[in-house]
């Protein structure tokens, strides 16, 4: 692949990047973050992707391991910045409730929901950019499947005054758990 | 039932990370050369003399053997019974090939290939000095070369096995464990959904540098290519079995047109309407009709025991997975959907009479 040919096909896949990268890291400076050591490591490696049309499972494995190299070094401490990004997350109101319920997710549910549902990879792919096995990948997808029908099942019960402020309360909780 | 609205569902990108995005972009766009960088860890100045000389003296030993030898290995990873023991002996299913290769310490035997139709299966044991120790993480950096009758697997212009998967790595469907630091069984193949005929083709294989695998990076341990080459024999077509009956696929009613079958691998030809039932229900709804079993057709379709004509069953370990995966291929303009996956162990199939679905504990009758 041609220096030109990547820099387009990374331009097209810039949203589908900061979808992934924000499954796993939540905040908008990691994800940047994230993305930027994708793209030079991508680049390093460009000798070693076999066929071009492997380029979105491929770019998207080196992210994944890049996100949780960050998650890693983070080592459980909350920083103040990070907490307030978490809160800035549960006040933003462009985003959909199914997407806040997805958010939700465990991580490595999070992930499978993203590339799946929202990307429209295939298991094939995930399987490969996440390298577990296929029945694993349907057994999560299964998992967050139940976790997404209780979540909107109990969002559509509540009164719709009460519903973001549940939310907030949350997923504020959650974000604070999975630092 | 709860519907899902995934279109448009997902945040625009933020101002900010598209500025750092195309930041990053303008570096590379500026940059002039493709680095590649790898960590290395070289064995010492004095062993790397003692590896030159071996490298010289590299040699590649080739014995050709007219009826396949069944080894240890392939006993115990394949599982024939006496009969398939005997049986098999004569075919080209399965081939010794007995060719080692010998570099800077590390001797790498390609013992036996198995070829299918839709996989072929290389086995190679790696012996290592003293000085060289291996783990459950040790692999090869890359199969540098997969040839098939000439032809890169990979190439751009090849069309020949449609929707494909190859790789190297250790056997890690055995039933036991690798203990040794200085033996290892390595397996390396292409598993593809086409319908190309592996008969009589030539195999070209290289392998090169024998690396430690960390979380992001490859260190390699010794390096060294490993070359390959031999010549398959015919590969015998499946048995396709004219099932025409109805199964209940856990709360899916699908009709199973057909079954084809060799000893390691099987497809079912399923009616395409009936079965597309499960894959919008899985898109389109947050479970499926009847039990959510978290599973498309192909972990419903998982067969975990076969029953023989004279009512023997045989379990197979679901542990081991089948030798060369599967897959799912949707046939729409001939009314079919395929699914494709393979046995663990070696299957009798003159003597098949009935699947078992474990994940949906049912029996299928493939033969009247």
């Amino acid at each position: 692949m041609t220096k030109d040919a990547f820099i387009r096909e990374v331009r097209d896949a810039e949203a589908m990047l900061y979808h992934i990268s924000k499954s796993i890291l939540k905040n908008d400076s990691d994800c940047g973050d994230a993305v930027q050591e994708t793209i030079l490591k991508a680049y390093e490696k460009l000798p070693t992707l076999k066929k071009e049309k492997y380029f979105r499972t491929w770019i998207t494995r080196i992210l994944i391991n890049e996100c949780r190299g960050i998650l890693r070094k983070r080592k459980n401490v909350i920083p103040y910045e990070e907490y307030m990004d978490n809160m800035r997350l549960t006040e933003e109101d462009s985003y959909s409730h199914l997407y806040m319920a997805i958010m939700e997710l465990p991580e490595e549910l999070r992930i499978l929901v993203t590339l799946y549902y929202l990307e429209g990879f295939s298991q094939k792919e995930i399987s490969e950019a996440l390298d577990i096995p296929d029945g694993t990948i349907k057994s999560r997808l299964s998992r967050a499947r139940e976790f997404l029908k209780v979540q909107l099942s109990e969002e559509e019960k509540r009164p719709a005054t009460e519903k973001n402020s549940k939310r907030s309360k949350r997923i504020t909780g959650k974000g604070k758990m999975s630092c | 039932m709860l519907e899902n609205k995934w279109d448009n569902i997902a945040p625009e990108v933020p101002q900010d990370f598209h500025n750092k995005f195309e930041e990053t972009l303008r570096q590379i766009e500026q940059a002039d050369t493709v680095d590649k960088k790898y960590k290395r860890k070289r064995i010492s100045g004095r062993l790397l003399i003692v590896a030159a000389v071996i490298c010289t003296g590299m040699g590649v030993t080739v014995a050709a053997k007219e009826f396949f030898k069944w080894n240890d290995h392939l006993l115990k990873r394949l599982e024939p019974s006496e009969k398939q023991q005997e049986t098999l002996q004569e075919s080209t299913y399965i081939q010794n090939i007995d060719q080692s290769v010998t570099q800077n310490g590390v001797t790498v035997t390609l013992t036996d290939s198995v070829q299918d139709q839709g996989f072929l299966y290389a086995f190679f044991e790696v012996k290592t000095d003293d000085n060289i120790s291996m783990t459950d993480n040790t692999s090869f950096e890359e199969m540098t070369h997969f040839k098939i009758d000439g032809k890169e697997v990979y190439a751009d212009d090849d069309n020949r096995f449609g929707s494909l998967s190859t790789g190297v790595s250790q056997d890690n469907l055995l039933n036991y464990d690798q203990d040794s630091a200085h033996s290892k069984y390595f397996t390396a193949g292409i598993s593809y959904d086409s319908d190309y005929d592996l008969s009589n083709k030539t195999v070209e294989i290289t392998l090169k540098n024998l690396t430690e695998e960390g979380d992001y990076d490859k260190t390699v341990i010794t390096d060294g290519t490993w070359d390959f080459k031999w010549t398959l024999g015919a590969v015998k077509p499946p048995i396709t079995l004219e099932v025409n009956r109805k199964c209940d696929f856990g709360g899916y009613e699908i009709t199973v047109k057909k079954m084809e079958v060799t000893p390691l691998l099987w497809s079912l030809y399923l009616d395409y309407d009936e079965a597309m039932k499960v894959y919008e229900d899985e898109k389109n709804k947050f479970e499926y009709a009847g039990t959510d079993y978290g599973m498309d057709l192909y972990d419903r379709t998982n067969i975990d025991q076969v029953r023989y004509k004279d009512g023997t069953v045989l379990t197979l370990d679901p542990t081991m997975g089948g030798i060369a995966g599967g897959g799912e291929k949707q046939d729409k303009e001939n009314g079919v959907l395929i699914i494709r996956n393979s046995f663990p162990q070696l299957v009798d199939i003159d003597n098949l009479q009935a699947v078992h679905f474990g994940n949906i504990d049912q029996w299928l009758e493939v033969r009247e």
